[in-house]
């Protein structure tokens, strides 16, 4: 068929450009220079300029709303703020990276080469309007992820790391691929646009479209690490150098949440025959939630805990996309959906790039006990940490309360009560893992002087702060937020 | 403007205290406590006691999308709640100045968090901005007890947590529910408890699972775990033994209060029908509280721990008398309510007066106290007597009530709560006997030649409570005044309650 | 001077006495304390006496002398004034705490002066004098019920006065619980009574009576009484809760004179006389008043008789006059049960302050087997006590003889009353004169029994003085009070003046005309009898030493349980309050800490036990970690495909 395109698609996608001539260019110079790298600030540099571009594009074209590249993209304000969160996620993964024992020195080029183009994969993987598109994404986003997290001085649990991620990530894109067969041959389009129409009548009268659709949802729940598919991610989290962790713990869940909130806006769930399916969605966010916060109960590794409460919190997020996709008064749990990730985004950045401050060199990983003593230590730095544990717990007023008051809402309004109730439970217990770090900084004395002296990363230190503050004063803020992502979510599902 | 300043102050102050020099950190926090003390007096200016009306009413909108708002207001029923608040503020600061050493800065400023936090909780009247202070209120109190507690400390301060964390979070759900019920029936969104009174719910009695039931039970869980209620008090003692004086002294005196408070503001008028039809349910497990506490209190070595017990008997009587749904239980109640905040809040800075001197609690290792320290022996004394109702003292005017109240709402349960008057004098006398009468025991021979009197500090700490116990307890009506018209609303239109916003 | 005022004055006399002396708890200084405590008293005393002729130059109809000072507790209808009133009843009453106060405030001047604590000591007692005044003035029952917890931790404070002494402290606690257990009773009657009545004012109160009947309010105002009834017998120290009075003995002695004889204990009658309309509608309850009364007066005076202790002695005999007062009161003879009140104050405090006398001078020797012959050492004190003693063993023209016969006349003749009952109160008096001669000869007569190092000596006139002014009013008291029977053959027919005075503010039984001839009879049997019982003590005791020993041994285990005061203390102890503590301990244990808490327990026990079992599935094998994703995509799928 005849693909016609003119220069607003060029406009739509700049971001993604940006982000890969700013990714080429450190590349070729290290290669000019004799594929030596004077200083690690140069790349850096660099890939900070092409975040900070491709957000400027993005802020540019806002208010655009425009299917590129023959529905190829669809650009609107959803994409837009999908692309700025996970461009918040590069610019702090970048910055902690660069300052972090175990990724600073090596080939910092090709890191920041990396990164910029799995964000480009990213950004492409939330925009997607089009199956072929969300694959391409996906794989661009994975295949760098798999090598960034190898790229690190420690030499063992990165590398396996990395190698789990791999295999099981390639399962989950075959099963995704799989799923989009399935579609294209019940439905003869891969364009969701297309799918809109057919969508609706298909699921409920084509059983090979129902399997096509489950199999590419369990692909893409992979991904946010929904139970059963989860079980790669603490060990994966804590594998990977930390500040890799937090890109990808963020930037990842960013994309994939929006490539489902858009796949819910097709209507395709609200047909009684996709019940059934819903169903099965509930229970996996319910048992995503117990999974992953009575998981974390007895981490002893804060990173590995922290990946036990990612997957809670995408147990949470579920609850918001399922409110959004059986229809009816579907707004709420879209925003609620956005809005989780956009706390989460915040909260995780900043935990990770704590722990990622406290790692003194390369093989350094943060256990419970090494915060011990850190309150009386660096009052300030560890009441930054307390204040994001406490949003963690979904206490007011942070952004992690109003996340999970969003999602819970939208449940109760979808009349989900035992979903909603399920959740409650999950964050009952959550509190009690949330808390344990707060009891070791400020309530337990250092057994041993431990070395949680942090070598002076000023960037770094400036994320986390900021991170903190964000957490509360956004909290306090969130109408803001609330009205422009209802504002967006109206127009992508009217 | 007046509340707002009143709620949020206490940030800017914890502020302050955080920035000064470490020697000025106590007296600064005394100074600035103080203050807001004072300026919290103004009240009495601002606030109109004739009206049962909400005032001094300040709204903005907050998050429009859900209807929740800034929303806050003083009625007769919070007015009180909140001066007790501020008003044992210096005392928390002044017990806590030579006790709180290590790391006293913090210290003072989570008091500060969480005068605000209580101050908020009292004032708010938007769902979810209660929320957010009823919650929030929380974080200082785990600091304060898991940062200066005693060995169990951690044990306590987690149970405390996560007992009253997980009561509330139903409630946010009972919450959500509520607000999404504003938009069916009143067609806007609204968080403000003002709209939830005006709601219809349907209520099936006898049967658990309906919209009403189960919401008022949602609430009731909260609440009862804060108060405490039996049976879901047993973070009480442990939270209560193991955190500082200060600690210990807002947990009971302010704390308590939200959870009574609650149901004052919350669980009753909004859901008249449920509260009726249970209200049996409660008064049992009220009367059940007053005995056990009165009983378990009795058989306590440590005697912080049976002050802790105690508190839940008195709290006992809170309950009771508000589910006795008439003016004579509900009056009672909230008087009571200030009584327990002054007579138990005043025991535990005795106590943690007499063991910052001996370093123990244990109630058989003390004796002959009160030869070696009259002017304490006196003041505890005065404090028992308020605590046990002696008349003339605070305490006497509301259990007088309450009993009179329960009693006329349910003769039984009313004589069997009567028993708490004798149990409780029984509990408190025979600490005190232990404590201060009979030969010196080990500890004061420990202590031999040691002052173990009050100082001068002391003795200033604990003036304004005794004098508060003979004022509430000699002229009720000084009080009862300001919350009268409030208190007659409450009784006489609990069926459809409303609350009106003073022009 | 204005009837506010003086009201006024004679309730701050003592408050104001209280603060001086409290103020200055340290101080040692007995006569500075003494003085400030006796003057405060007898300026309420002459304020007593001025409202008194006050009351007198009233109207009869109109003898009642309210003044109301503040609204205490005015709630809805509950509108509790802190208002007093003045009448028949509160008049005698005032008249007696004041004056026999002041005498013993007076007689403690002399007696604390070696003690530590004088100042405390006076301001406890005017604090009492407070609280007593606003008992009896008290014009709703809230205000009486102020007065009647305050007496009671005044008694608590001033039992357990020497603290040090763990034994006294316990003492003071076992006072305050028993009698909390008596005001709790008599809570529950002010609920009975406000939910019927609407209302607490004692004059109000009166006013419906009259409607009980057509609104059919018997059941609850009898119910009201009953429990009124309790509140008095914890404050009475009747059975079942006299226990606490003998170990009251534990405090100083004027204290017991004070408190445990004069005004406090009989604080119970004057309750049911203030409401003597109520319970006159009440025949159940006062039937069961004047059977605890009767049974208390005999049962208290069985085991005086075998008490060595001679303030045990006088506590037990004031337990049992107090049974006399109440069987009174409940044949309906409220101007007896006064009367005997006022009687029993002159000459039982004056016989605790002749044995205060004593003990002072044996240095704090309460063992009367270590007496003996003290007439002739500290002749004042002899005469003055054997004035209080045929006052109390009924001798003609002695106080008590006239309100003992009054009562058992009622007792006898009252419809109220019962041959049966009477029979009773006269067997009580007989052991009466029995333990109080007893009392004499092993106090006063006899050989000396005491060691050498004790020179018991005549006790100085502060102390004295009160004896002697009691003494006299033990002879005379009773003269106001002369049965129409013996006036009659009197020059100058004297009526019963008291019985005319109180007349208008109680509800008295009606007696049918009685036939003179058994009154005589009775009155003579009841002197006869008690003769009788005196020669016998003073056989026993004096004349021929060895009887009682033997007697003892005749009587065998009965004299044991006598002896043992019937095991009640001991009863309670093992029936009630070790199974409450021990049931207590149990409630701790099993219910807070292994019930409640362990379900908590368990919950996270549950949560760490499923943590586990997630830590060993995800064991780091990405097979395994493959396998759970094809499981689970299969699963959903199939799930899927059945369900549409």
């Amino acid at each position: 068929m005849q693909i016609s395109f003119d220069w607003v698609d060029f406009l739509i996608m700049s971001p993604v450009i940006a982000l890969v001539v700013a990714g080429v260019v450190p590349l070729l110079i290290k290669v000019v220079n004799g594929n030596k790298e004077s200083s690690s600030f140069v790349p850096y540099g660099f890939g900070l300029v092409g975040v900070f571009a491709a957000a400027a594009l993005t802020l540019g074209n806002w208010g655009i709303e425009k299917a590129a590249f023959d529905g190829a993209v669809a650009f609107d304000h959803l994409s837009a703020i999908a692309c700025l969160l996970i461009l918040a996620a590069t610019a702090a993964g970048l910055t902690f990276l660069r300052e972090n024992p175990a990724t600073h020195r090596r080939q910092f080029s090709e890191t920041v080469f990396l990164m910029l183009n799995a964000s480009a994969g990213m950004i492409i993987f939330a925009w997607a309007d089009d199956l072929i598109m969300t694959f391409i994404g996906l794989e661009l986003m994975s295949l760098c992820l798999y090598v960034l997290i190898a790229l690190s001085e420690e030499e063992q649990f990165s590398k396996e790391a990395s190698f789990k991620y791999f295999i099981l990530g390639s399962f989950a894109s075959a099963v995704l691929l799989y799923g989009i067969s399935f579609i294209y041959g019940s439905s003869g389009t891969t364009s969701l646009v297309e799918l809109r129409e057919l969508g609706p009548t298909l699921i409920s009268t084509n059983r090979m479209f129902l399997t096509g659709v489950v199999l590419l949802f369990s692909g893409l729940l992979f991904k946010i690490a929904v139970f059963p598919f989860h079980a790669w991610t603490p060990d994966v989290y804590q594998g990977s150098p930390t500040p890799v962790t937090t890109y990808m713990s963020a930037g990842v869940k960013v994309a994939t949440v929006f490539l489902i909130l858009r796949f819910m806006s097709l209507d395709t769930l609200t047909s009684e025959r996709a019940f059934p399916f819903v169903d099965a969605l509930q229970w996996l966010a319910v048992l995503t939630i117990l999974v992953g916060n009575i998981g974390a109960l007895r981490q002893k590794s804060m990173k590995r805990m922290l990946a036990y409460s990612s997957v809670g919190h995408s147990g949470y997020v579920m609850i918001g996309l399922i409110a959004a996709g059986i229809g009816g008064q579907t707004l709420v749990g879209a925003t609620g959906a956005v809005y989780y990730v956009f706390s989460y985004t915040i909260m995780t950045i900043g935990a990770f790039g704590f722990l990622s401050l406290l790692e003194k060199h390369a093989d350094h990983e943060i256990y419970l006990d090494d915060l011990k003593g850190l309150g009386r230590k660096r009052p300030v730095f560890a009441g930054m940490m307390a204040i994001l544990l406490f949003s963690f717990a979904g206490l007011p007023p942070t952004v992690g309360f109003f996340g999970k008051f969003l999602v819970l809402s939208a449940a109760i309004k979808q009349g989900l009560i035992w979903l909603a109730f399920w959740g409650v439970v999950g964050a009952a217990i959550s509190v009690y893992y949330y808390l344990r770090p707060i009891v070791a900084m400020y309530m337990e004395e250092e057994v041993v002087q431990n070395s949680t002296e942090t070598s002076l990363r000023p960037i770094s230190q400036f994320v986390v702060s900021l991170a903190a503050l964000m957490v509360i004063g956004f909290g306090i803020a969130s109408e803001t937020f609330f009205q422009t992502f209802f504002k967006s979510i109206l127009d992508l599902f009217s | 403007m007046f509340l707002t300043v009143l709620i949020f102050s206490p940030l800017v102050l914890a502020l302050i205290v955080g920035l000064v020099p470490k020697s000025w950190v106590r007296p600064t926090a005394l100074v600035l406590s103080l203050i807001h003390f004072a300026f919290s007096l103004l009240l009495f200016k601002h606030f109109d006691p004739s009206t049962a009306h909400l005032q001094l009413v300040e709204r903005a909108a907050w998050i429009p999308t859900l209807g929740i708002q800034y929303f806050v207001g003083i009625d007769g029923i919070s007015f009180w709640l909140v001066l007790l608040s501020t008003f044992l503020m210096p005392a928390t600061v002044l017990i806590s100045w030579t006790a709180i050493t290590d790391r006293s800065r913090f210290f003072y400023i989570n008091l500060f968090l969480l005068l605000s936090a209580s101050l908020g909780t009292f004032l708010a009247m938007d769902a979810i901005l209660f929320y957010v202070f009823f919650e929030s209120s929380l974080i200082p109190m785990y600091f304060l007890i898991g940062a200066w507690g005693g060995p169990r400390r951690l044990y306590a301060t987690l149970k405390f947590f996560i007992y009253t964390m997980s009561g509330s979070l139903l409630m946010l759900l009972a919450i959500i529910a509520l607000i999404f019920m504003t938009q069916q029936q009143l067609g806007t969104l609204s968080a403000s408890i003002l709209d939830f009174y005006k709601l219809s719910l349907p209520f099936v009695g006898g049967q658990f699972i309906s919209t009403q039931t189960l919401m008022f039970f949602a609430f009731c869980l909260a609440f009862a775990i804060k108060v405490p209620m039996f049976p879901v008090h047993t973070w009480l003692p442990d939270a209560h033994t193991e955190a500082p004086t200060a600690g210990s002294v807002v947990l009971a005196a302010v704390m308590l209060k939200m959870g009574t408070y609650g149901f004052m503001r919350f669980a009753l008028p909004i859901f008249p029908e449920a509260a009726h039809y249970y209200s049996c349910l409660f008064m049992v497990l009220a009367v059940i509280g007053i005995i056990y506490g009165a009983l378990v209190a009795m058989v306590q070595p440590d005697f912080k721990r049976l002050v802790a017990y105690s508190s839940v008997s008195h709290m006992g009587y809170v309950m009771l008398g508000l589910f006795a749904f008439n003016i004579y239980g509900t009056t009672g109640g909230l008087y009571q309510m200030l009584n327990h905040g002054i007579s138990t809040g005043a025991l535990f800075i005795l106590i943690g007066m007499i063991y910052e001197k001996t370093h123990s609690r244990e109630i058989k290792s003390y004796g002959g106290l009160a030869k070696r320290a009259p002017l304490y022996a006196i003041g505890f004394i005065i404090v028992t007597f308020s605590s046990i109702a002696v008349p003339l003292t605070n305490g006497f005017v509301g259990e007088f009530l309450i009993l009179l109240g329960g009693f006329q709402a349910h003769k039984i349960l009313g004589g069997f709560a009567v028993l708490g008057v004798i149990l409780g004098a029984i509990y408190m006398l025979w600490m005190v006997l232990r404590i201060f009468f009979g030969e010196e025991g080990p500890l004061m021979v420990k202590h031999k030649g040691e002052n173990l009197d009050m100082n001068l500090r002391e003795i200033l700490i604990l003036i304004p409570f005794v004098v508060l116990i003979f004022w509430m307890g000699i002229f009720p009506n000084h009080f009862l005044s300001y919350s009268k018209a409030s208190l007659d609303h409450f009784v006489n239109d609990i069926n459809n309650y409303e609350l009106q916003i003073e022009p | 001077m204005s009837a506010d005022f003086l009201i006024g004055l004679l309730l701050a006399a003592p408050l104001i006495g209280f603060l001086l002396n409290g103020l200055r708890f340290r101080s040692k200084n007995c006569t500075l304390a003494g003085s400030i405590a006796t003057g405060a008293a007898f300026i309420s005393f002459l304020c007593a006496v001025t409202l008194f002729f006050k009351l007198k130059g009233l109207p009869v109809e109109e003898r009642s002398i309210e003044s109301v000072f503040f609204n205490w507790i005015p709630v809805a209808a509950l509108k509790i004034q802190a208002g007093f009133v003045v009448d028949q009843i509160s008049a005698i009453m005032i008249l007696i705490i004041t004056g026999v106060g002041s005498l013993i405030h007076l007689f403690s001047v002399g007696y604390m002066s070696h003690d530590e604590r004088p100042a405390k000591y006076f301001a406890y007692l005017n604090l009492f004098l407070f609280n007593m005044l606003v008992l009896v003035l008290g014009s709703n029952l809230l205000m009486t019920f102020v007065g009647w917890e305050g007496v009671g931790y005044c008694s608590y404070f001033l039992i357990g006065f020497w603290f040090t002494d763990r034994e006294k402290s316990v003492a003071g606690m076992k006072a305050f619980i028993t009698n909390r257990i008596g005001d709790a009773g008599f809570l529950i009657g002010i609920f009975l009574l406000f939910l019927t009545f609407g209302t607490l004012d004692y004059s109000e109160l009166a006013a419906l009576v009259p409607q009980v009947a057509e609104h059919s309010w018997l059941a609850p105002v009898t119910l009201a009484c009953l429990f009124l009834f309790v509140g008095a017998t914890g404050k009475s120290a009747q059975i079942p809760l006299y226990v606490w009075l003998p170990d009251a003995m534990a405090g100083p002695t004027p204290v017991s004179a004070l408190i445990h004889a004069a005004t406090m204990v009989t604080a119970g009658i004057y309750l049911i006389v203030r409401m003597s309309a109520l319970f006159m509608v009440a025949p159940l309850v006062m039937g069961l008043v004047a059977w605890i009364g009767a049974l208390t007066a005999l049962f208290a005076a069985t085991i005086g008789l075998t008490q060595w202790d001679i303030k045990k002695v006088l506590a037990y005999s004031t337990i049992s006059q107090l049974g006399y007062m109440f069987l009174a009161v409940g044949v309906g003879a409220f101007h007896a049960g006064m009367f005997h009140l006022m009687t029993h104050a002159f000459f039982k405090a004056l016989m605790f302050l002749g044995a205060g006398s004593v003990i002072h001078a044996m240095h704090h020797e309460q063992d009367m087997r270590k007496m003996g012959g003290l007439a002739k050492k500290m002749p004042i004190t002899y005469l003055t006590f054997m004035a209080g003693w045929f006052a109390i063993i009924g001798m003609p023209p002695f106080a008590g003889f006239f309100s003992k016969d009054e009562i058992l006349a009622y007792a006898f003749f009252s419809p109220l009353g019962s041959k049966a009952l009477w029979a009773v109160g006269l067997v009580a008096a007989v052991f009466t004169a029995f333990y109080m001669t007893r009392l004499m000869a092993l106090t006063f007569w006899g050989k000396a029994r005491y060691g050498a190092e004790a020179h018991p000596h005549e006790s100085p006139s502060t102390m004295t003085l009160p004896l002697m002014v009691l003494g006299v009013l033990s002879v005379i008291g009773g003269w106001i009070g002369i049965p129409h029977v013996i006036g009659s053959i009197l020059p100058g027919h004297p009526g019963n003046v008291f019985e005319h005075w109180l007349e208008p503010a109680i509800h008295n039984v009606h007696l049918a005309e009685a036939p003179v001839a058994i009154e005589w009879g009775l009155m003579g049997l009841a002197v006869a009898l008690a003769g009788l019982a005196a020669f016998m003590a003073y056989d026993f005791y004096v004349v021929h030493r060895d009887r009682p020993e033997k007697v003892a041994k005749s009587l065998g285990p009965l004299h044991g349980v006598v002896d043992n005061k019937y095991y009640v203390d001991e009863g309670y102890f093992a029936f009630i309050i070790n199974p409450v503590v021990e049931g207590s301990k149990a409630l701790w244990v099993y219910v807070d800490m292994n019930f409640i808490d362990k379900i908590t327990y368990w919950l996270s026990d549950l949560a760490q036990g499923m943590a586990q079992l997630i830590r060993t599935l995800q064991n780091g094998k990405t097979q395994q970690y493959a396998l759970y994703m094809t499981l689970g995509l299969f699963v959903v799928i199939t799930y899927v495909l059945m369900g549409s």
